[in-house]
């Protein structure tokens, strides 16, 4: 049939061109995009390193990774997961697939990702577990990164300080039933059993986003007159509700977030927020790139590399330079 | 003689052709991209890339866009399918887990039966208020999508990774994910997503092509009026593909399961779209009609392999996105244009 609608004439002739030109296109395009990528020839290490994007925080332990792997000379393959473990074990089979040397995995889980790390394992491929824990039951050569949950416990305890032990508060979730996320509420709920007169009133959920926190806070603030604190899961949400705050005239309730990010430090010298713990992301992925090479290179390696997460006030925020 | 007839039946013809054409396009992009493939990445060109990674991956999607094919030929459209499949997995993890001191075998089934039963139920809830009340399918999905989520965050007590205590009985239930038949050789073993999904196919295929039920789904996507007055009960099998979507979708919820032996509240979101961006691709329109489960695999397995493609070459996440959207609306526009030139 489609012999016969070729000898028709032009319409199809040309429809047959337009075609043809979408594919040259389409290759072209793919020629361009892959011709910044290295050569397939030289040998050098490969690793994966599989992260989620979502946020600054991410964006600039990506930046970490990548400047320390040109400085070692070793290749490394970024893949966003978007905080979903059946996407993060599809991605691992792709790097046993493209048999690299080493990944660096950032469990978008704790317990699914269990088998995936297993998978690699039985690949002979080494696995490096970068800022959030791994579930028992697989190998790997070491952690590092800040613990979220010692983050958390760090700026739960800046919050109920602040507030002379006592009042209500509402937390912000992140990303609920994530790694962090849950360790997070955590560490709130292991730091209040010192504190039993701080009362959670309320927690709301959200995914990454300032507006919902802003509408939802100034929801909040009308149905508690009395709040006296607040637990934001990220700096950028601590940010945002401290904005609702002083705009309603309540610039006495203490909040906190978590991360030390360069607006957040702005944030606390200013007074606008109470105070946050000091992760350091971009160090977090030279971390894991150096100790990758260095495993390469055969060393033998402790099984913790933590990098450390103090508290940032008032009174010391000024030491403290951002990393995201 | 007036030659109207013969007019119609050289557009008819004219129209196949145009279809053949699309469906060419697609296979030709897809052998260009798979040489180029192979020239530039050692890699990609194996059994493990291909099968091992490629396949057995995108198995559990193709279940559900298998489901998803039946929904839109009948003209509807389900975005609930993510939310729908993270419900059937807690389900399935939870009744095994209350299940495993009563056998593995017989906790393993009674869960998959169970976890079918849940995913017939939800897909229900769609078809009925959309067939029977007569709500936009575009409102309801989305409005079910979000319920079935936070039903799923509910049950989960906020999002808490739910396991099944029993080792065993997780081990053996990985198996659905993990174990390889030889049927091809030791060195070419097909996994068992795969198969699931192949058995999975062909009972699509019979139903679509070979029963009263299929051509029914296609007279619907058609013209559905017409269908009405030919006498098709055209309510209740909108239902029903919305059902059988359900059920895709637990059948999908199985795989996963195997595949981390875990199931909690988060995850697959986003993949409606991945699964409609599929079904779409494949040639199967928006407004249903046409189309059928050959073009739908042809459809997924073009995306999937443009994103393992990706990772051969190391593109940067952020192009991930602007390629596979540029994809599909080449190949979305290719059809239109093909349609709007065979209508002519």
């Amino acid at each position: 049939m489609l012999q016969g609608y070729f000898e028709k004439g032009k319409g199809a002739m040309k429809l047959v061109k337009t075609l043809s030109r979408t594919l040259l296109v389409l290759l072209l395009a793919a020629l361009v995009l892959t011709a910044g990528c290295k050569k397939a020839g030289e040998k050098k290490r490969r690793i994966g390193f599989l992260m989620t994007l979502d946020d600054p925080y991410w964006q600039n332990m990506r930046l970490g990774a990548e400047d320390e792997a040109q400085k070692l000379g070793v290749e490394v393959t970024i893949l966003n997961a978007k905080e979903d473990p059946l996407l993060q074990i599809e991605q691992i089979t792709e790097m046993i697939a493209g048999r690299v040397d080493l990944v660096c995995l950032v469990p978008m889980k704790k317990e699914p990702l269990v088998r995936g790390v297993q998978m690699l394992n039985r690949n002979r491929i080494p696995v490096i577990i970068v800022n959030r824990e791994i579930g028992e039951g697989c190998e790997y050569v070491c952690y590092t990164g800040t613990d979220s949950y010692a983050g958390a416990v760090v700026s739960a305890r800046i919050l109920a300080e602040a507030m002379g032990g006592k009042g209500q508060i509402v937390e912000f979730h992140q990303h609920l039933g994530t790694g962090p996320e849950v360790a997070r509420s955590q560490a709130l709920r292991d730091v209040l059993k010192d504190y039993p007169e701080i009362k959670p009133v309320a927690r709301i959920p959200h995914n990454g986003e300032r507006d919902v926190v802003m509408t939802e806070m100034q929801t909040l603030l009308q149905k508690y007159p009395d709040l006296a604190g607040v637990y934001a899961h990220g700096d950028n949400f601590a940010i945002a509700a401290a904005q609702v705050c002083r705009k309603a005239g309540r610039a006495d309730i203490k909040i906190v977030g978590m991360g030390g990010s360069e607006e957040m430090i702005e944030a606390v010298k200013d007074g606008l927020v109470t105070g946050t713990s000091y992760q350091q992301p971009e160090e977090e992925g030279r971390s894991a790139i150096r100790l990758a090479v260095r495993h390469l290179n055969g060393e033998k390696l402790k099984k913790s590399y933590p990098v450390e997460c103090p508290p940032i006030t008032k009174e010391n925020a000024h030491q403290f330079k951002g990393q995201f | 003689m007036s030659d109207k007839p013969r007019r119609v039946l050289l557009a008819a013809a004219k129209g196949s052709s145009f279809r053949k054409l699309q469906r060419i396009t697609i296979l030709v992009l897809l052998g260009l991209l798979c040489a180029y493939a192979s020239v530039r990445s050692p890699t990609f060109f194996s059994w493990g890339n291909l099968v091992d990674n490629l396949m057995t991956n995108a198995a559990a999607l193709g279940v559900i866009a298998l489901g998803m094919t039946f929904v839109m030929i009948a003209g509807g459209f389900d975005l609930s399918v993510g939310s729908t499949t993270v419900v059937c997995m807690i389900v399935l993890v939870m009744t095994m887990d209350a299940l495993s001191g009563h056998g593995a075998l017989f906790a393993i089934f009674a869960a998959l039966l169970l976890t079918l039963l849940v995913g017939a139920v939800l897909g229900a809830v769609n078809g009925t208020l959309i067939a029977y009340v007569g709500v936009n399918p575009f409102v309801v999905t989305l409005s079910t999508m979000l319920v079935f989520r936070g039903i799923a965050l509910i049950v989960t007590g906020g999002g808490q990774t739910q396991q099944v205590g029993d080792l065993q009985l997780s081990a053996r239930f990985s198996r659905l994910y993990e174990a390889q038949l030889p049927l091809l050789g030791r060195d070419y073993q097909i996994s068992m997503p795969i198969l699931i999904f192949a058995v999975a196919f062909i009972i699509g295929l019979y139903l679509l092509r070979f029963t009263r039920f299929g051509h029914y789904i296609y007279a619907i996507g058609g013209n559905e009026e017409a269908a009405w007055l030919a006498g098709v009960n055209t309510r209740r099998i909108k239902a029903a593909t919305y059902i059988l979507c359900g059920l895709t979708c637990a059948v999908a919820a199985a795989i996963l399961v195997a595949m981390t032996g875990t199931a909690g509240a988060e995850g697959q979101q986003g993949r409606e779209l991945e699964v409609i961006a599929g079904v779409i691709v494949g040639g199967t329109p928006l407004g249903g009609g046409s189309g059928g489960l050959g073009s739908t695999l042809i459809g997924l397995m073009l995306l999937r392999i443009i994103v393992n493609l990706l990772t051969q070459f190391n593109v940067g996440p952020e192009y991930r996105p602007v390629v596979t959207g540029l994809i599909i609306l080449v190949v979305v526009a290719i059809d239109v244009l093909a349609k709007r030139r065979s209508q002519r």
